[in-house]
């Protein structure tokens, strides 16, 4: 058999073996199901904890402008009469608190309870409106919304964008790296558990016989890389179903067009290079280590560099051009993930993108052929133990 | 069941286990190492931690990141009187001839403004000396004001990412609110420059009929109160789930060597689950008090004791009732995960079952802050009755406030019958499946086992 059919072969095996796999269909489906429904329940609970204290609240603004007694009364507040009306009701536990007008634009809060945002908001909203009655009718409608704001980054200033795709670039800018973080977390698990797996029961021993070890490796890591795009691919259309029913609720088609999909695809070219890498490493690991549990425990340390850069979030959004931002997007361990985000938030230098996407690409292709010739190295041997490793070094010294 | 067997199963799984590295550096190891960090400050000195601390906090700019957060310092530029372009029309031509125009009188660059009144707003006078001043860190966003504002009011805000902005758009607005009306009243102005300093609040207490409630929703948001009653609940169930998951290991292990075959010639399947819940659950009782012991070491028991008696309610009941819940809730979890062992062929594939039982036990702390503002609410009493919840649940409602009794002896005596019964379960499941060796996990025939047919 060739080398490149056998890589084929073991590809197509390893793709068919682990895609029929409940592993697989229960991550791949069940992932985005679990996410939405955390999400829903911390949402739902958020929500609760603010009104399950929340008393109603009141108002008594009898001397207000017409202006601020329309949106006091347009809002959840109670109106009371008079002040010993409220307090009454306060009294009683009827309500958490109430807003008495004092003065021109002034309120007092008088309450046991803390006031809820949405009060504090609505009682804002009243002292503009009546600031806003104040002033000459030609000038308020300015006078009460005097910018409209429009978004660039400074180093692109002719790339204006509205609000809104601000938060849309935002959400992409980690969601995007944050699914391939997790396929590529998924298949490098496969891939050491298939590898160590494979040494301990003396598989891998039986199939050399018929596979070059090289093609043996090349084929796990280009069919579970495959099935990883597979389960990137059931997400995407996961969330592109979500984006339909979003354009449904406002979202026009053109504002979808404009996010920044071509660099949403540039940061899956530096996922794959992160793959390759985290390939090399757990194959070696898996076939040192030779023992599957233990080989996906220090598999486990392994991907901390995809993981560091999320913990990191905060510098590679508010200063991405910073000099630890740019290290991280240019070391090969944490690139992966750091040089997308900052891709996709900012403007990035054509030449540390260059030099990001050389050092993976040469990481990427060394890792690989150490991850070759160890496996090459180790097929015929027993699994690495450090106490027989240590062991015979200090027997050695103690006989010398 | 012969109560010498059971001791002897308990007495080898206590010992094995706690031999275990993995046992002994988890449970010793992690403290150790905090012991040692500590000793290591105090050795080297407070200073060389803050030192080394401060490095790596400069290298990530976490000061700057808190400062542009608290007191974001913006750029106001205004483009050229009399040019046509619009103000998304700037260019770096713009910023390459140092196009722009001093700032016309009107604006009040340290005008304070609602909610962000520690935002600065500094006036430039090109677009050019902007971006230097934001490339070189002194600003964090510029805003471009078109040559036709007031008329034309949309404004370009320049930054370095597309992060949103925070507070600085707040402030830009109101310093050129000025602009529109410049004989506005000073009262009128400040109205709508901050409202909020136009709120006066004046609290009373809260009155008889809801001052329980009103005690309990003031003090969720209080955080030694929130850590507190987050460590309490991540210590049991850290603790619970643990030990249930070396009673997992075991099971498995030997399912897989198919030593499990020869021991059940010679004692019980019930006999040798309730050996080995009661072996680990010991083990897991040690783990608690190492690490208990270390934590109130390492917080100074002076200290812990009266943060404890102050901020949540732990008295000798609460106490006592803890080790109950402990005991019950590790005996319902490790009976469960016994089952798990007894209906998978190995560990690996012990995983996905394991999962789906993870989350009915750590979902209180998803709906935490329902919990902590009701701790007597229609959520909290169903959630302190459900078994898998009780235990996390209840200890959540104990150290929140006054639980009535009655909730105490339903959801105890619920928790005691449900462990009771899934402990019954998975003995039948080990006698049942101990001769499948080797065979995956079907769902179908697990119910089958279960319901005896």
């Amino acid at each position: 058999m060739s080398r490149l059919g056998g890589l084929v072969r073991v590809a197509r095996f390893e793709y068919r073996r682990h895609l029929r796999s409940k592993q697989f269909i229960g991550t791949t489906l069940g992932m985005p199901l679990f996410m939405v429904a955390i999400g829903a329940v911390s949402a739902w609970s958020g929500s609760t904890a603010q009104q399950t204290s929340r008393h109603p609240w009141g108002f008594v603004a009898v001397t207000a402008s017409a202006e601020a007694q329309a949106t006091l009364a347009a809002s959840d507040l109670r109106a009371f009469d008079t002040v010993a009306d409220a307090d009454r009701a306060l009294a009683a536990g009827d309500i958490g608190g109430f807003a008495e007008r004092t003065d021109y634009a002034r309120y007092t809060a008088t309450a046991w309870e803390a006031m809820p945002d949405g009060v504090a908001s609505t009682l804002r909203d009243a002292v503009r409106a009546e600031a806003i009655a104040a002033a000459p009718a030609l000038l308020r409608a300015r006078w009460s919304e005097p910018v409209r704001v429009r978004y660039a980054l400074a180093a692109a200033p002719n790339d204006v964008r509205p609000p809104a795709a601000l938060w849309a670039t935002l959400g992409i800018a980690f969601a995007v790296p944050l699914a391939l973080t997790l396929a590529v977390l998924f298949s490098t698990t496969l891939l050491v558990t298939a590898v160590a797996e494979e040494k301990s029961n003396r598989l891998l021993e039986c199939l050399a016989t018929s596979v070059a070890p090289t093609a043996l490796v090349g084929g796990k890591v280009v069919g579970l890389g495959l099935l990883a795009l597979t389960q990137l691919a059931v997400w995407a259309a996961g969330a592109m179903a979500a984006a339909a029913i979003g354009l449904r609720v406002g979202a026009s088609g053109s504002f979808v067009a404009s996010l920044p999909w071509g660099t949403v695809a540039l940061a899956a070219a530096w996922l794959l290079g992160g793959y390759l890498v985290q390939a090399a490493v757990v194959v070696s690991l898996g076939i040192v280590i030779g023992e599957p549990r233990e080989a996906q425990q220090v598999a486990g340390f392994a991907s901390l560099g995809l993981v560091l850069p999320f913990s990191l979030a905060g510098l590679l959004v508010f200063r991405p051009a910073s000099p630890a931002a740019v290290w991280l997007s240019i070391v090969p361990l944490t690139s992966p993930v750091a040089m997308p985000i900052r891709l996709l938030l900012s403007a990035v230098p054509v030449w540390q993108a260059v030099i990001s996407a050389l050092l993976l690409a040469v990481t990427a292709a060394a890792s690989l052929a150490a991850a070759g010739a160890l496996f090459r190295y180790m097929l015929l041997r027993p699994p690495l133990r450090w106490r027989r490793l240590f062991g015979r070094r200090f027997a050695s010294r103690g006989a010398a | 069941m012969n109560a010498a067997i059971v001791r002897r199963v308990a007495l080898r799984e206590f010992l094995w286990h706690l031999r275990r590295r993995s046992f002994l550096l988890t449970t010793f190891g992690l403290p150790v190492l905090g012991l040692a960090f500590g000793l290591a400050t105090a050795y080297f000195g407070a200073g060389a931690a803050v030192q080394v601390g401060a490095v790596v906090g400069r290298a990530l700019e976490v000061d700057e990141l808190r400062r542009s957060a608290e007191r974001p310092r913006i750029a106001l530029v205004e483009s050229a009187r009399g040019d046509a372009a619009a103000p998304g029309d700037v260019s770096p031509g713009d910023a390459a001839n140092g196009g722009g125009s001093p700032v016309a009188p009107g604006i009040d660059p340290s005008a304070p403004s609602d909610d962000h009144a520690a935002a600065s707003v500094t006036t430039f006078p090109s677009l050019a000396a902007a971006r230097a001043a934001l490339d070189a860190g002194d600003v964090d966003s510029i805003y471009v004001v078109g040559a036709d504002y007031p008329n034309d009011p949309t404004i370009v805000r320049l930054a370095r990412s597309w992060a949103p902005p925070g507070g600085d758009v707040d402030a830009v607005t109101d310093a050129l609110r000025h602009r529109v009306w410049p004989d506005a009243p000073a009262d009128t102005a400040a109205a709508m420059a901050d409202p909020s300093a136009r709120i006066a609040r004046h609290a009373v207490p809260p009155p008889a009929p809801v001052a329980q409630e009103a005690a309990a929703a003031d003090g969720a948001d209080k955080p030694a109160r929130i850590a507190l009653v987050l460590a309490v609940g991540l210590l049991l169930y850290t603790t619970i789930f643990t030990a249930s998951s070396f009673l997992l290991q075991s099971v498995t292990t030997e399912k897989e060597n198919r030593i499990i075959e020869i021991l059940l010639t010679s004692l019980t399947p019930l006999e040798l689950l309730v050996g080995k819940v009661i072996g680990l659950g010991l083990l897991g009782g040690v783990q608690l008090v190492v690490w208990g012991g270390f934590g109130l070491i390492a917080l100074n028991v002076g200290a812990v004791a009266l943060a404890a008696a102050t901020a949540v309610h732990f008295g000798p009941v609460v106490i006592g009732l803890a080790i109950a819940y402990f005991v019950f809730g590790y005996l319902f979890y490790a009976s469960l995960m016994g089952a798990i062992g007894a209906l998978v062929p190995s560990f690996q594939e012990s995983g996905p079952l394991t999962f789906v039982l993870l989350i009915p036990a750590w979902s209180p702390f998803l709906v935490l802050d329902v919990l902590m503002r009701a701790p007597n609410g229609w959520l909290a009493r169903a959630m302190s009755v459900f078994p898998p919840t009780a235990p996390l649940c209840m200890m959540l409602r104990l150290t929140s406030g006054v639980v009535p009794w009655y909730d105490i002896a339903l959801s105890l005596g619920l928790l005691v019958v449900g462990a009771a019964a899934v402990l019954a379960l998975a003995a039948r499941l080990f006698g049942t499946t101990q001769l499948l060796a080797g065979e995956g996990f079907r769902l179908r025939r697990g119910l089958a086992v279960l319901f005896g047919r």
